[in-house]
């Protein structure tokens, strides 16, 4: 099972999410002041401000960085350089692979581009991170 | 008992995004007159006569759209805003459109004479697409100039506006976001970019407003396709006046394309779907919008590129001839 962590403000990040899940059957958990990541998974959130990390998202990478395998953002490009800039800063200061950047809620292949990349490699972060034993014997 | 006049109480928060809204509006903040586009002289006397008329008409499309977006626009749906916050996130905005309209003429009055910015203002008012685009718009602002509207007829104002500044008006600024993408017309794109930020913002808080207002809607699958019926109608009167505006220059395909990709993205800043394909935007625009310019003002804080100075003396090569006689 693929366990999801988003942020969303405006709802854009909201209705990607929930199209992914719909489509999936995955477990999706909206980010809270006191969210925390029990089972490790992925972090979906999105850009504020210019080019900004949001601050709830900010405050539960702090907690619960080491349980996130990857980080997408959503973002619109007429802000150009700073383009989703959440997943780079969030890649950045804490050493967690981008899986995808989109714009605003994400058109169809926006999201079945994410549910590609997350299938590919849910496994493999799941083995790294010891969630599931590697029968090695 | 006559009617209670409340006073706007930014202590208490009427909902979770006003306050967001307002600082971001705030930051963004900017004028015409801090730009320099007269920088623009020498590439405007490179680019070929028929680009200079595509982008002139542009702008002057761009400018009637601020224009009833600032005059008409944002004072109705304000009018009808409860939320006493939202309605002052709204009116900064309103003062704002002012200013996105009066810029356009700042890149006018450096790259025109007078007449030939006299011919732009009356090629709008002649042009019968553009006419189209603002007619339409409007329709659905003034069906709420009334005391009691109903709230179908509020959210399709809302509804409206989003299109307009979602998506009409990225047909004009498709040609400036392509020059500045290839070095050309630079100081004026950052005007322009500077629009398209503010407009972005415009769009989601408006569109938040909107999905507010379409959640208590009785009917709302009648009313999304109402919305969707006015996308297409507006839609096939931007083929057109693409077609006039661009075909001289052979850039109508790729400003389709953006004109949709656009379409695509006011329709999420609704809260709905897109519904166009979209393959691939030009490439040059979007290097137009990652294009870092060299105005920077070290002391605020603002976008990308921000300069407010007051004595600028520009850097010739002449300023290195280093051939004068020292006499020690």
């Amino acid at each position: 099972m693929v366990h999801i962590y988003f942020d969303s403000k405006t709802g854009n990040v909201q209705r990607f999410m929930d199209k992914v899940t719909q489509i999936t059957g995955w477990k999706a958990y909206k980010i809270g002041p006191t969210t925390t990541a029990k089972v490790p998974g992925h972090l979906v959130t999105f850009t504020t401000r210019f080019g900004d990390v949001p601050d709830t998202t900010r405050e539960f990478m702090n907690r619960e960085a080491k349980q996130i395998f990857t980080v997408s953002s959503s973002g619109n490009t007429n802000w150009g350089r700073n383009f989703a800039l959440a997943a780079e800063k969030i890649a950045t200061d804490y050493s967690v692979p981008i899986a995808l950047k989109f714009e605003l809620s994400g058109t169809m292949n926006d999201i079945n581009q994410f549910i590609e990349i997350i299938k590919k490699n849910n496994y493999y972060y799941e083995c790294k991170h010891g969630s599931i034993k590697l029968d090695i014997a | 008992m006559s009617k209670k006049f409340t006073a706007v109480n930014w202590n208490t928060p009427e909902n979770d995004y006003a306050l967001l809204f307002w600082e971001q509006n705030i930051k963004q903040f900017w004028i015409d007159t801090e730009y320099i586009p007269s920088k623009d002289i020498d590439s405007w006397k490179r680019i070929s006569p028929e680009i200079k008329e595509a982008y002139k008409k542009a702008l002057g499309g761009l400018t009637l759209l601020d224009t009833l977006q600032s005059h008409t626009g944002m004072p109705k749906i304000i009018d009808h805003i409860t939320c006493l916050q939202n309605k002052a996130v709204l009116s900064y905005m309103c003062m704002m459109e002012a200013i996105h309209a009066k810029s356009y003429s700042t890149i006018f009055s450096t790259v025109s004479s007078t007449a030939e910015i006299n011919e732009i203002f009356s090629w709008v008012e002649e042009n019968k697409h553009l006419q189209f685009k603002a007619a339409t718009i409007d329709a659905f602002y003034r069906a709420i100039d009334k005391e009691n509207p109903t709230d179908e007829e509020v959210y399709m104002a809302i509804a409206a506006s989003v299109l307009l500044e979602s998506f009409l008006f990225y047909s004009g600024f498709f040609l400036p976001l392509w020059l500045c993408g290839q070095g050309e017309m630079v100081a004026s794109a950052d005007i322009i970019k500077k629009i398209i930020a503010d407009e972005s913002i415009h769009g989601i808080f408006v569109g938040l407003i909107g999905q507010d207002i379409f959640k208590k809607l009785p009917n709302q699958a009648a009313v999304k396709e109402r919305v969707i019926a006015l996308l297409h109608h507006l839609y096939e009167n931007e083929l057109k006046y693409t077609e006039e505006v661009y075909t001289e220059v052979g850039l109508t395909a790729d400003v389709k394309e953006y004109v949709r990709y656009n379409a695509n993205k006011a329709l999420m800043n609704l809260g709905f779907d897109a519904i166009f394909e979209v393959k691939q935007v030009n490439p040059i625009v979007l290097n137009g919008l990652n294009t870092e310019t060299t105005q920077h003002d070290f002391f605020s804080k603002k976008s990308t590129n921000y300069e407010k100075s007051t004595e600028i003396v520009h850097l010739k090569n002449e300023d290195f001839e280093m051939d004068a006689t020292v006499n020690i």
